[in-house]
């Protein structure tokens, strides 16, 4: 047998049709596949990066806490120059007790309740570790507003 | 005087025929070619002087012909009829090839597809010239231009058509420099044969060694028939990129390759005894053969002049030549060709990405037919 009616007979027209379909569906797959790779390896490289965003796009934006206004008397602003200069001698970050015990030594009025104020005032501010450190920013507020 | 003639009798000389003096004038063409034209020299050298010792004739029976289940050459040339020496070489030349223009520009990946057509348009020409499906199959894979495909494809469908199939899909790769250029000449415009490519990104090593993980899973979950090739080219591809199994990168692409070379060449060339190789049947798988290689070629340069109708900026077509997988003959080709026109035109980085995938392409294409003829 030869001629198309071989080729008809073997199935050749199907054989040659599916046969091209498969290596072109190999291909164009798997150059889909590497042209999309890079794209891929880079996201898992900045994976950390990405991660942030979507963090950032999906969490509820936080509150802004309204800072409270500073309403400060002539005593406050003398006892804060005082005690200013007291921390300033003690080198940032400082412990409350060794502030108000010197406090105490240089015969300063009112320590505890000054100290008090001064932290509501945000002028001395927590460091997150059990000490304190002087809020030269606020400090300097106060001051222009004198 | 008795004893002088009964040895004279028993000498290739006595015994030999026209057609092994035929052989034995293709085998020195072969080494000639290898040799002094440095066409493809590690597989024609090999190839020709196995051919030299495939057609000294020699006495039936006494186990020296490599048809002979008791001979040295008939117990290496299982590695041939067994299809075992193919995929070694896959392992070798994955372990030589760098895919990273592949990688850059993946596109160009369906260069080598296209020119997977010409493996089943000569299927039908087979079919049409009266030869069964399964030696179709085998005439039409030297379309692909991969010597380890057609052996292997052979080997599994119709094994006693090797050493034709092997003979002649060698020689066309032999033969691409020949072959190819009026091709791609008379295909393509000159304007078309000056146009330059784009420097490719440079591709990470994260990227190489994801690929031939990527490569076998995918071609071979399409294909599984290819899993013999495929997966050793996609091994020998993963011990280069991993660095760290650089010892058996280097012994798969030196001294695993080399030796399993030398054995194919050699055995593929002695299998070509005269009675078996000289035959009217053999004529034509030559003839179909060159003609399988001329429609891959012509189908991959005609589809990347159809991609340039979608593509921007244009690829140069020449690279569709390279679409066939005789790696690395045909990108060299398209080099020389692309460079008689503008000799500052660099292309042989760009169709090395035709020419690797045509590997690909035809190793799928080779487990298809397989698959279609169980």
């Amino acid at each position: 047998m030869k001629g198309l009616e071989a080729i008809a007979f073997y199935n050749g027209w199907n054989i040659s049709a599916t046969g091209v379909c498969i290596v072109f569906t190999a291909l164009v797959s798997l150059s889909f596949i590497i042209s999309q790779l890079h794209k891929c390896l880079t996201i898992w490289e900045k994976r950390d990066e990405y991660i942030k965003k979507a963090g950032k796009l999906f969490s509820r934006p936080k509150k802004k806490v309204p800072r409270r206004k500073i309403k400060v008397s002539e005593n406050f602003n003398e006892s804060a120059r005082q005690f200013h200069v007291l921390t300033q001698s003690m080198k940032d970050p400082f412990s409350l007790p060794k502030l108000i015990m010197l406090a105490k030594k240089i015969d300063l009025g009112r320590p505890h309740s000054t100290v008090n104020a001064l932290l509501s005032a945000r002028l001395i501010v927590p460091d997150g570790k059990g000490l304190y450190y002087w809020d030269h920013d606020v400090y300097t507020t106060i001051l222009e507003k004198e | 005087m008795e004893l002088l003639m009964d040895f004279f009798s028993n000498t290739g000389f006595a015994m030999a025929d026209y057609r092994n003096f035929i052989m034995i004038g293709i085998g020195f063409i072969f080494i000639y070619l290898g040799i002094a034209k440095h066409y493809e020299p590690l597989l024609l050298v090999p190839i020709g002087f196995g051919i030299l010792v495939g057609n000294i004739p020699v006495f039936k029976g006494l186990g020296l012909g490599i048809y002979e289940d008791n001979s040295v050459l008939h117990y290496l040339y299982l590695g041939v009829t067994q299809g075992v020496y193919p995929p070694l070489i896959f392992l070798g030349i994955g372990a030589l090839t760098d895919f990273s223009t592949l990688l850059a520009r993946p596109v160009l990946m369906l260069l080598g597809a296209a020119a997977q057509a010409g493996i089943f348009i000569t299927f039908l020409g087979a079919l049409a010239l009266g030869f069964p499906p399964n030696e179709a199959a085998s005439i039409g894979i030297i379309g692909g231009a991969d010597g380890p495909t057609a052996i292997f494809l052979t080997a599994a469908l119709a094994k006693e058509l090797i050493g034709p199939i092997a003979v002649a899909a060698y020689s066309y790769m032999a033969l691409v420099p020949v072959i190819q250029p009026p091709i791609m000449k008379l295909l393509t415009t000159r304007k078309e044969r000056l146009i330059r490519m784009e420097e490719p990104r440079i591709v990470s090593k994260t990227e190489k060694i994801i690929f031939p993980i990527v490569a076998v899973l995918l071609c071979c979950f399409i294909a599984p028939a290819a899993i013999p090739l495929l997966g050793m080219l996609c091994f020998g591809n993963l011990l280069k990129e991993a660095v760290v199994t650089e010892r058996l990168a280097v012994a798969a692409r030196t001294a695993v390759i080399d030796t399993v070379t030398i054995l194919l060449g050699l055995t593929v060339g002695a299998s070509t005894q005269a009675d078996v190789f000289l035959t009217p049947k053999s004529v034509l798988i030559f003839v179909l053969g060159a003609a399988s290689f001329c429609v891959a070629t012509a189908c991959g340069l005609i589809f990347a002049k159809f991609l340039n109708l979608f593509l921007r900026p244009k690829i140069n077509p020449l690279l569709g030549a390279a679409g066939v997988s005789a790696v690395p003959d045909s990108a060299r080709v398209v080099q020389i060709v692309g460079q008689q026109e503008d000799p500052t035109n660099f292309l042989l980085m760009h169709a090395m990405a035709p020419n690797i995938s045509g590997v690909i392409g035809s190793a799928v294409a080779a487990g298809v037919l397989w698959s279609f003829m169980m």
